[in-house]
């Protein structure tokens, strides 16, 4: 069994091969047995460690992920398939879904972490640039000179094409 | 005017006189014009630096403020993909620039988003994918129907940094070529795919050999659509995939005769995979054999004389795989309808579909059926061979009631390790039919004792039975070692996938009893065999309920029966029912 800390001093206890698909994790106990000390997590506050420990606990049964070549991430990007429970494990308050992709990245779980940003890049699809900064809360904050830029880019290319 | 209001009016201009304080949006301006523009000018910016500012701690509440630029990255690259192939690709980066300023300032500074060039009429939009890409190695594609002079413009301009394209996908009308042929000839020393399609019928020699730039050592993977004229120049050692693909829009066009195929293959040592789709029947013996050492997998569409020559023509390690499907049939019901000779009167005029080639060949056979004393022109050819190619993973045969053609084929081939069989019975039997084309091929499918997957395909219910083997009465009696066991064919089928079999008069007893059969003969053969594990019935014919119901519940080996095609399979309200009803009796707590 593996003990964490998260940030907000809540306790985790989950069995090794749930914990070692965190990266980190595994990096800290060092692959060896039951660790006593619990690993302090201090990026993860409780909330978002149930979610990863669920993702991890549900995916504990899978092969390990093929290792594809490097200089093709689009194309990895392409491969990758979203199970059905994925989709709904992922269906989560924009807040958190922010917060989990961090800590993806913090425990370093690649699959989380693609399944989350995977999910931002589905949220952007099919909305205008405009629609995006709603979305997210974003101000353009362009300067003068990337407003004009942008004033001649887009529009003129999406007419030609059209 | 009194003092104090002299005084209030000198503190007044003394006032005005003086610079106001930075800050101040209103102040009155004195000086010169330009003094009073260059000082409005300031203001200006420095409200615009201020309402930067809030906007940058405005951005700082946002959800999307925490990510660091490598996960940026990661989403831009999901959305990139997400996009891949829609219309909205080629914009997709474009839309994220003019989300915000760090998102542009983001995207700018990855080359690796911009790689990949999806050629739009917009030659700013290509040159900008250029100019933030960088020096990272290019992915060009372009798909366009008709020749589009903005197009093509947009097109040169990406392919005059062939320099470091590294994959090239141009599907464009037959005519477009030539406007481009000329950039394609400068060196690409990072070029590694080519691809060459076509969207337009070629009805005439439109494309012109390409005469392609000389350094190309990188080179691994060639794929066209286009005559084989357009890639004679580029084949070379270092390509490991070749993909002839020579049937288009349903036409075998004229440009890429068998010869020039075996012409390519002597300077291909490298070879790993070999694709082609021809109609071409015409291959000449060759004297000497073309070693491919290195090839794994190899996959012909043609007819059969074409595989079995190309075969004989090759050194192939016994490893490759093989896929062979074989097409030789005819639209027509028979050669000799008036419409088959109206359509054969038009063959020899004008260039055709590979439809009216198999016509020909119907034709031919029937004109040989006709006249046996006819020479048969393959005879010296069969009689010279011996050895017989192996290995392979599929085979697709397209069969009519002549068997003559698959059965040669098959004769040389060793069919031990054919996996999946796929037998398409492509003319329908007369009612009375006395030839059983699936009794004719017995013996050749007795050798395939690894077929896990059979497709029976328009083939009348008597032939499955005889796939089933449940012709063999004593196969409930037969001992694991029983040498009548080589009288059961396929002993390992795991998947049986018929394919809208036929009944009717002539062609069986009906579906009841063939339903009961086929019922029977799957339990037979999991009692004794490896089980069957799915059956498939595509757009089944006359399937009741009663029979899916048996095949469901009395095949105990099968795990799965799908039936595409039938509409009450889907729902299962009565299956439920009965399967709860067989629980409740078993078990009253089950119901509750």
């Amino acid at each position: 069994m593996v003990t964490v800390v998260v940030s907000d001093g809540v306790t985790f206890t989950m069995e090794q091969d749930v914990a070692f698909q965190c990266g980190l994790i595994a990096d800290f106990a060092g692959g060896g047995g039951d660790q006593e000390e619990p690993i302090p997590i201090q990026a993860v506050n409780s909330t978002v460690m149930r979610k990863v420990i669920e993702y991890c606990e549900h995916h504990r049964n899978d092969p390990p992920q093929p290792e594809v070549p490097e200089g093709t991430p689009l194309e990895r990007k392409d491969r990758r398939g979203r199970d059905a429970w994925d989709k709904q494990f992922i269906q989560v308050e924009q807040e958190l879904l922010f917060e989990i992709i961090l800590a993806a990245n913090y425990l370093n779980i690649k699959p989380l972490l693609d399944l989350g940003c995977s999910q931002v890049a589905e949220m952007m699809k099919g909305k205008t640039p405009a629609e995006i900064q709603q979305m997210f809360n974003i101000v353009n904050g362009f300067t003068a000179d990337e407003e004009a830029q942008n004033g001649e880019g887009e529009e003129k290319a999406r007419n030609l094409n059209s | 005017m009194s003092a104090k209001t002299e005084s209030r009016q000198t503190k007044r201009i003394r006032r005005s006189a003086a610079p106001p304080p930075a800050n101040h949006a209103h102040s009155p301006v004195v000086g010169t014009p330009d003094h009073q523009r260059m000082f409005i000018q300031k203001q200006i910016e420095s409200h615009k630096t201020a309402i930067s500012d809030l906007l940058t701690r405005l951005n700082t509440l946002s959800n999307t403020a925490c990510l660091p630029t490598e996960l940026y990255y990661e989403i831009f690259l999901y959305y990139l993909a997400i996009l891949r192939g829609t219309p909205e690709e080629p914009f997709a980066l474009l839309s994220i620039m003019h989300t915000c300023s760090q998102w542009r300032r983001i995207a700018t500074g990855l080359p690796f988003l911009w790689r990949r060039i999806v050629i739009t009429p917009s030659r700013d939009l290509t040159n900008a994918a250029l100019k933030y890409s960088k020096q990272c190695p290019l992915i060009i594609e372009v798909k366009a129907f008709k020749i589009y002079k903005r197009i093509v413009a947009s097109l040169k301009v990406a392919l005059a940094q062939m320099k470091r394209v590294e994959s090239l996908h141009l599907a464009l009308p037959p005519a477009a070529y030539e406007s481009i042929s000329k950039s394609l000839t400068m060196p690409a020393p990072m070029l590694r795919e080519v691809h060459l399609d076509a969207t337009h019928t070629m009805l005439s020699r439109e494309v012109a050999p390409f005469s392609w730039g000389k350094e190309m050592k990188n080179l691994q993977e060639i794929y066209t659509a286009l005559p084989l004229s357009t890639i004679r120049s580029v084949i070379q050692p270092s390509v490991r995939s070749l993909y002839l693909d020579l049937v288009h829009f349903g036409w075998a066009h004229p440009f890429g005769l068998a010869k020039d195929i075996l012409s390519f293959l002597p300077n291909m040592r490298s070879l790993e995979r070999l694709f082609i789709n021809t109609q071409q029947a015409e291959l000449t013996s060759t004297s000497k054999t073309i070693p491919l050492p290195r090839l794994k997998f190899l996959e012909v569409h043609s007819p059969e004389d074409f595989v079995t020559r190309l075969l004989s023509s090759l050194q192939l390690p016994t490893h490759t795989l093989l896929r062979l499907i074989c097409r030789s049939h005819s639209p027509f019901q028979t050669s000799r309808s008036p419409y088959a000779m109206v359509f054969a009167s038009h063959a020899a005029t004008y260039p055709l579909p590979y439809e009216y080639d198999r016509l020909l060949l119907d034709l031919y056979n029937a004109s040989k059926a006709s006249n046996p004393k006819q020479p048969d022109h393959h005879s010296a050819y069969w009689a010279a061979q011996s050895s017989r190619p192996r290995n392979f993973e599929r085979l697709e045969i397209s069969i009519s009631s002549n068997v003559l053609e698959p059965r040669r084929l098959c004769d040389k081939l060793a069919l031990s390790t054919v996996q999946v069989l796929w037998l398409n019975m492509v003319q329908k039997l007369p009612a009375n039919a006395s030839v059983n084309p699936f009794g004719s091929l017995k013996s050749v499918f007795r050798e395939m004792r690894d077929v896990r997957t059979l497709i029976l395909e328009d083939w009348p219910e008597t032939c499955v039975a005889e796939a089933l083997s449940t012709s063999v009465d004593s196969i409930r009696e037969l001992p694991g070692n029983n040498p009548r066991l080589n009288d059961v064919l396929f002993p390992i089928l795991e998947t049986l996938v018929l394919k809208h079999p036929l009944f009717g008069e002539g062609l069986g007893s009906g579906p009841d009893n063939f339903y009961r059969d086929l019922v029977k003969g799957l339990e037979d053969r999991g009692g004794h065999l490896k089980p069957i594990k799915s059956l498939i019935i595509e757009d089944p014919a006359d399937l009741k309920r009663d029979h899916l119901y048996n095949l469901l519940i009395q095949t105990w080996g099968v795990t799965d029966v799908m039936c595409p095609g039938y509409d009450e399979v889907y729902s299962f309200p009565y299956l439920t029912t009965w399967i709860m009803e067989g629980l409740s009796a078993l078990d009253p707590s089950v119901a509750s």
